[in-house]
């Protein structure tokens, strides 16, 4: 390790904390020493953990307005501060834009761009009163850059979520900072499933410069960095953990139907 | 402050081109004080030794817009040290150029200090790194010029879009080994800040614009290539880090501002 942290004596709140990057958050700012309360709407299949440290779980629906209110009064009674809040819970099914009832494209904004901004609000109104302000993180994505099919509401939202890191940044600075931490296309336990097997997640990870799909350990990492006063200036700022990006895909194509027959 | 983060880049050697005075010398500082080995180049000696925490920085001329300097001064770099962690391609900057009547010979030269130098420099130092079990990071200072142009600055703005999408093209043609990374400044104080905007009091209400109230200091520069430099911190590669301050809110606001209270 290069880089050394400590978060001791602060307190950080991670939404949609129970699993996948979520969690992954949460267990690098436990090991920076920090307090982490992660909130969700169900607890974390086993105590989330990392040197001894452990972190508080609160049941929160992002999306009901009264949830993230007593979720912070709850937080202010046992601990009295809110230094980091990483707005993680987000996420979106495949869906056809075209057939989608309006119903669900509200709800798939609602839980990207509308619940971060509220939980954001309120975090903000803490963080204005403490002497040493505070940080606000949103979990962006690579749909920041570009949409994909079935994430046309989803994609919105993200690329939503960048602009609004950047508004609510010029207007909360110079007490608190908010940023935005782009991932790439991520590994958790759920990606091999999510895109149809092992070997299809291996083929997709060949097609990023870095030759791997990101972990929710440089998520996690990211959020570190740039949660540390050090980099208060980089405030409104997006950083993509994208592993070089994708490269297009009509590269991939012609690859593919350009490589000499197999033996 | 208590720091919350802190680095160790002790056995590391990290250069900094244009690393003798403003950002360039902040950038150097921070490497510097996290313990690397710190060669510098520019066409003129620091005025004074750069150092932290006990440690100073080499100083090798180099013209970055000569290829030919720019192999020799590498090939330096490797004879005494063996090896190339860090490449910091800081060195760039122009005068305000009216892009109407400069001579097309002066808006090349622009292009060519802030594109084409800065990317002969990394393929100098990409050849390195490849053959290095590390790999190696290589960071461009982008600008806020990048988002935005201003007066007198349409070939450097355009010139420092090229070096964020640059960064982006060599971080996939040279990934996994090789990482490249932009980190874009907005209004830095140096130690030209009175220079180049008339007087302190006339910095001092532009950075009021700032929505940190404050223009950046070359050690947050640093601080932001300590950070991207970071193996931990492999995967962003490709990207384009803003420290900006949270950017520039629109000039009509100000306007508003001033007009209203005017009236009152």
């Amino acid at each position: 390790m290069s880089v050394r942290f400590d978060y001791a004596g602060q307190v950080v709140v991670v939404t949609g904390g129970s699993s996948g990057i979520g969690r992954g958050i949460a267990l690098g700012f436990l090991g920076a020493g920090a307090k982490v309360i992660v909130c969700d709407r169900n607890p974390p299949l086993e105590p989330i953990s990392a040197g001894g440290n452990t972190a508080e779980f609160i049941v929160c629906d992002v999306c009901e307005l009264d949830a993230i209110n007593a979720l912070m009064a709850e937080v202010m009674q046992r601990h009295g501060r809110l230094d980091v809040l990483v707005n993680n819970a987000g996420g979106g099914p495949p869906v056809k834009a075209a057939k989608a009832s309006p119903g669900l494209h509200e709800t798939i904004i609602r839980l990207n761009l509308i619940a971060p901004l509220n939980f954001a609000q309120a975090a903000n109104a803490i963080m204005q009163k403490q002497e040493q302000g505070g940080m606000i993180i949103f979990i962006g994505s690579i749909c920041v850059l570009r949409p994909a099919p079935g994430t046309a509401a989803y994609s919105a939202s993200k690329a939503g979520i960048a602009m609004l890191a950047w508004g609510l940044a010029q207007e909360w600075a110079p007490k608190v900072r908010v940023m935005t931490v782009s991932p790439g296309l991520i590994h958790t336990p759920q990606s091999d499933s999510h895109y149809g097997g092992k070997e299809v997640t291996a083929a997709i990870a060949e097609t990023i410069p870095m030759k791997r799909m990101g972990t929710v350990e440089d998520i996690s990492m990211a959020c570190l960095m740039v949660a540390a006063p050090e980099m208060a200036y980089a405030t409104g700022s997006n950083i993509y953990l994208h592993g070089g990006g994708e490269p297009p895909v009509f590269q991939s194509v012609v690859a593919r139907m350009t490589r000499p027959a197999q033996k | 402050m208590k720091p919350v983060m802190s680095f160790d880049y002790s056995r590391q050697v990290v250069v900094v081109t244009g690393g003798t005075k403003g950002i360039g010398r902040g950038i150097a500082l921070s490497f510097l004080g996290a313990g690397a080995r710190v060669v510098v180049c520019g066409r003129n000696p620091p005025q004074e030794p750069l150092s932290a925490k006990g440690n100073t920085a080499e100083f090798i001329v180099c013209d970055v817009r000569d290829m030919e300097a720019t192999n020799a001064f590498l090939a330096e770099v490797i004879a005494r040290h063996g090896r190339l962690d860090v490449l910091v391609n800081n060195a760039g900057g122009s005068p305000p150029a009216n892009a109407a009547t400069v001579s097309p010979r002066f808006h090349e030269g622009i292009i060519r200090f802030n594109l084409i130098a800065p990317l002969n420099f990394s393929q100098a130092a990409n050849a390195i790194m490849q053959q290095q079990a590390e790999g190696g990071a290589i960071i461009f200072v982008g600008s806020i010029g990048a988002l935005r142009p201003a007066a007198g600055t349409a070939a450097y703005s355009a010139a420092k879009a090229g070096i964020a999408m640059l960064a982006w093209g060599l971080a996939q043609e040279w990934a996994p080994k090789v990482r490249v990374t932009t980190v874009s400044p907005g209004l830095v104080e140096t130690e030209q800040v009175e220079v180049h905007y008339g007087s302190k009091e006339i910095a001092a209400a532009v950075a009021a614009t700032i929505p940190m109230q404050r223009m950046a200091t070359p050690q947050d520069v640093g601080n932001a290539c300590l950070m991207l430099a970071a193996p931990e911190l492999a995967y962003a590669t490709g990207s384009n880090l803003y420290v900006h301050g949270g950017g520039e809110p629109p000039v009509f606001q100000d306007v508003v501002r001033r007009m209203m209270k005017a009236r009152t």
